[in-house]
């Protein structure tokens, strides 16, 4: 199931709010884990197994880490560890990267959060879970489970043991759900319309200002989609008691692709920070094993997001960047803070087209027409594409950049975006989610 | 502790929506066929343990959840009101133009040109003769968007005829199809070709059906600038007609009933029927006409030259036309369809 559908909004949502708040509250992660299964399993019903696997196992893993710390045998910990790590990595690669099966809804993110709690628990920093129920709602949790952001359990432990429904909350997490099921429908799907129908052209209708617009329709779809989705997520757990940790801070704000990254799907950047880039010696270590770091980190990175290519080319290229920028670009672009923004929008259109396009060659191609190799700067369809989405693609800009903010905090206004949602919604012919393939 | 009031009932309002329209959804009994849309809506699933477990009884769930929701039309309504607002002037395919037209992309319907490359095989070149039905957006070119425009058979003798009445009201502002009007020019200039000689105009007796006429575009938006204005020009022949060679119980040229509901273009020839066969009544001889929907109004031009006429929709007649129509002592074949059209930057 996914947030912008009907079938979620009008039907899900309010049997899982009525039996949620009336249910006491020993009983709420109970309700949380049942309808999380619902959830889950109502497009796919098969892969419910590898989720539940996924949860019983590393619930195993954290009682059987308390009980090695407890009789003091070190070594059955680490054994423990790095069972966990390889079957959760083993689970992906099955799953993600052989291509034997389609993939299951969510599993990127499942896994690193049973991992996360694995290692946390090996590291000390939290108590392991003894009760399974809580354990399981935990990684079912509906609101995160197939889009993230990814929690780390030692965020939410104390709220899944113990949590409050207050009309604050539930008031604040309404207005929340509303934006981001704006951003995700009237921007995110209006945006990607407009990609799918330049990406479409045939290469002589194409010019570079229609390359270009083509590349920002493509981030303002990828951002409204992904910020949207952590939005709704954060806004529904909100509603049922929990506090989430933000998973993007206006991104396109920023003046340096190190800044960008700081922003942009904030939970996966401090995953691998805390899980990769430290153990492997940080920047401790000298310049060289940083940068060796940064590199294995950002191909991680790429890798994450898909079994293609272009995905490992993408991570390196923004940790090629990060490197240049860490080396001497930063002091720089420091320096002259218009360079920094047009050099960071410019970088970043040039990546997500890479993302975009799963054909590397296809993204060379389009790297190629961005950089004036299509002949004419524009023609009569850059001109209509102007003129019918010129609109749209400013409202966008502003968003993406929280110009226009305060308006958007006025319940009114949030009231008015959660109809016109609705409205695109019954109408809809193109809804997908992006992040669903990840 | 006032402000947490106002929270709360908040939160209580959003609830008591979301229920809203689930009781809503409840109590609303389901339509079968959407006449806007011109198609059979899904129906409510039923759960079999296969149809869950393979996940698609989930997705027909969530059909049948878009295509019944409460107040659709309303629904679809305000999005193409927002759309506006936003400056767009394309909407899901229809493009919105000046002076209140409305225009669309056309798909061939059937495979046209073989069919006259068929018919011509079997009958001969000079029985054939065919009817290319311009896009409204190529003929009122003026009327388009400014940036945009249809392509145009320039050397077609049909849309230079329509072209040269393109101050008239020819087309329609809110549906794909010509008017009346136009389609008596195309007749006209199809006419002179043939060697007959066309009915003046002023021999048929006009009558306005329906005044607020709201044709397919506006079906796809739930949206339009102007109604149209549907025109009728009545021979006063009194034709006998078959449908479907007597399987359909359908009598008569004009379908008045239609004319209070969505589908009023079905008054003419009963909207789209396999075969309809007509007798005049007339001196003349046999032809049959090949078309799309484009012909029905346009068929109502031709009872004075023919003793019959057979009108063959070839996308609902299921045996083989050319076979059929060898046992049917034709004597003149004529196509009437629209093809391929699509939109170019100017």
């Amino acid at each position: 199931m996914v947030f912008s559908s009907l079938l979620f909004i009008f039907r899900f949502l309010p049997a899982f709010l009525v039996f949620y708040t009336l249910s006491p509250e020993k009983y709420q992660n109970l309700v949380l884990f049942l309808g999380s299964l619902i959830f889950y399993a109502w497009g796919e019903p098969v892969y419910i197994g590898i989720m539940l696997f996924s949860t019983f196992l590393d619930y195993g893993n954290g009682r059987l880490l308390e009980y090695a710390f407890c009789n003091g045998k070190t070594y059955m910990a680490r054994a423990v560890l790095t069972e966990s790590v390889l079957v959760n990595l083993s689970l992906l690669g099955i799953f993600k990267y052989a291509g034997i099966f389609p993939l299951p809804i969510g599993i990127s993110f499942y896994t690193f959060q049973t991992m996360s709690y694995t290692i946390d628990v090996y590291r000390r920093e939290v108590p392991a879970q003894k009760n399974l129920i809580t354990f399981g709602a935990y990684v079912a949790m509906f609101p995160q489970l197939i889009a993230g952001p990814i929690v780390r359990y030692a965020d939410v432990e104390e709220e899944l043991n113990r949590r409050r429904q207050t009309w604050e909350d539930g008031y604040e997490g309404i207005g929340r759900f509303c934006i981001g099921l704006g951003k995700k429908v009237l921007l995110a799907n209006q945006t990607g319309l407009l990609w799918e129908q330049i990406q479409g052209l045939p290469m002589e209708q194409m010019s570079v200002l229609t390359a270009w617009i083509g590349s920002l329709a493509y981030a303002l779809q990828l951002y409204f989609d992904f910020s949207g989705y952590s939005d709704m997520a954060i806004g529904l757990a909100q509603m049922l008691g929990f506090h989430l940790k933000e998973n993007f801070d206006y991104p396109y704000r920023s003046g340096s692709i190190t800044e960008f990254w700081r922003r942009w799907h904030i939970s996966l950047g401090q995953w691998f920070r805390e899980y990769v880039y430290i153990p492997l010696g940080g920047n401790r270590r000298g310049l060289a094993v940083q940068m060796r770091n940064i590199l294995i980190v950002w191909a991680l990175t790429g890798i994450w997001h898909g079994k293609g290519w272009n995905f490992l080319v993408w991570g390196l290229y923004f940790g090629f960047l990060l490197l240049l920028e860490k080396c001497f670009l930063l002091v720089w672009l420091k320096k002259f803070p218009v360079v920094g923004h047009l050099y960071t929008m410019g970088a970043v259109l040039a990546g997500m087209t890479i993302f975009a396009l799963e054909d590397l060659r296809a993204g060379i191609r389009w790297i190629f027409m961005l950089a004036g190799g299509s002949g004419s700067f524009m023609n009569g369809g850059t001109a209509w594409i102007v003129s019918n989405y010129g609109l749209l693609l400013l409202l966008g800009i502003f968003g993406a950049v929280g110009f226009g903010k305060k308006a958007v905090e006025k319940l009114p206004v949030r009231i008015a975006v959660f109809f016109l949602s609705i409205a695109y919604l019954v109408d809809a012919a193109y809804n997908p989610f992006l992040y669903f393939r990840f | 502790m006032r402000k947490n009031n106002k929270k709360a009932v908040v939160c209580l309002l959003f609830f008591c929506i979301l229920c809203g329209f689930w009781a809503a959804d409840c109590f609303t009994e389901d339509r079968f066929y959407s006449e806007w849309e011109k198609r059979i809506l899904a129906q409510k699933p039923t759960a079999k343990w296969s149809s869950v477990m393979n996940g698609s009884y989930g997705s027909a769930y969530e059909e049948w959840l878009l295509d019944q929701f409460p107040g659709r039309d309303r629904w679809v309504h305000a999005k193409t009101q927002c759309e506006i607002l936003l400056g767009k002037k394309e909407i899901d395919g229809i493009y919105l133009g000046k002076d209140g037209y409305l225009f669309a992309e056309s798909t061939e319907t059937a495979h046209w040109d073989e069919l006259e490359l068929l018919m011509k095989e079997q009958f001969g070149e000079r029985k054939v003769s065919r009817i290319h039905v311009p896009n409204a957006g190529a003929v009122l070119q003026e009327k388009m968007p400014s940036i945009l425009c249809f392509e145009a058979v320039e050397e077609d003798r049909i849309w230079r005829k329509l072209r040269e009445h393109r101050q008239e009201y020819i087309f329609f502002r809110t549906d794909h199809h010509w008017t009346m009007l136009g389609a008596y020019y195309a007749y006209e200039a199809w006419a002179k070709e043939q060697g007959l000689v066309p009915t003046p105009l002023h021999n048929f007796r006009k009558q306005t059906l329906k005044k607020d006429f709201l044709g397919t575009h506006y079906g796809r938006l739930h949206y339009a600038p102007q109604a149209d204005r549907m025109d009728f020009y009545d021979s006063g022949i009194v034709c006998d007609v078959v449908y479907d060679l007597g399987e359909s119980s359908v009598r008569g040229m004009y379908q008045e009933q239609y004319l209070s509901t969505e589908d009023a273009y079905r008054f003419f020839l009963d909207g789209n029927h396999a075969v309809v066969q007509i007798t005049t009544g007339m001196e003349g001889g046999h032809l049959a006409v090949l078309k799309d929907s484009f012909a029905n109004n346009f068929v109502p031009f031709l009872l004075f030259h023919y003793g019959r006429i057979t009108v063959i929709d070839p996308r609902y007649f299921r045996a083989d036309v050319t076979e059929w129509l060898s046992g049917q002592d034709v004597t003149q074949i004529l196509i009437v369809a629209q093809d391929d059209t699509e939109v170019s930057y100017r």
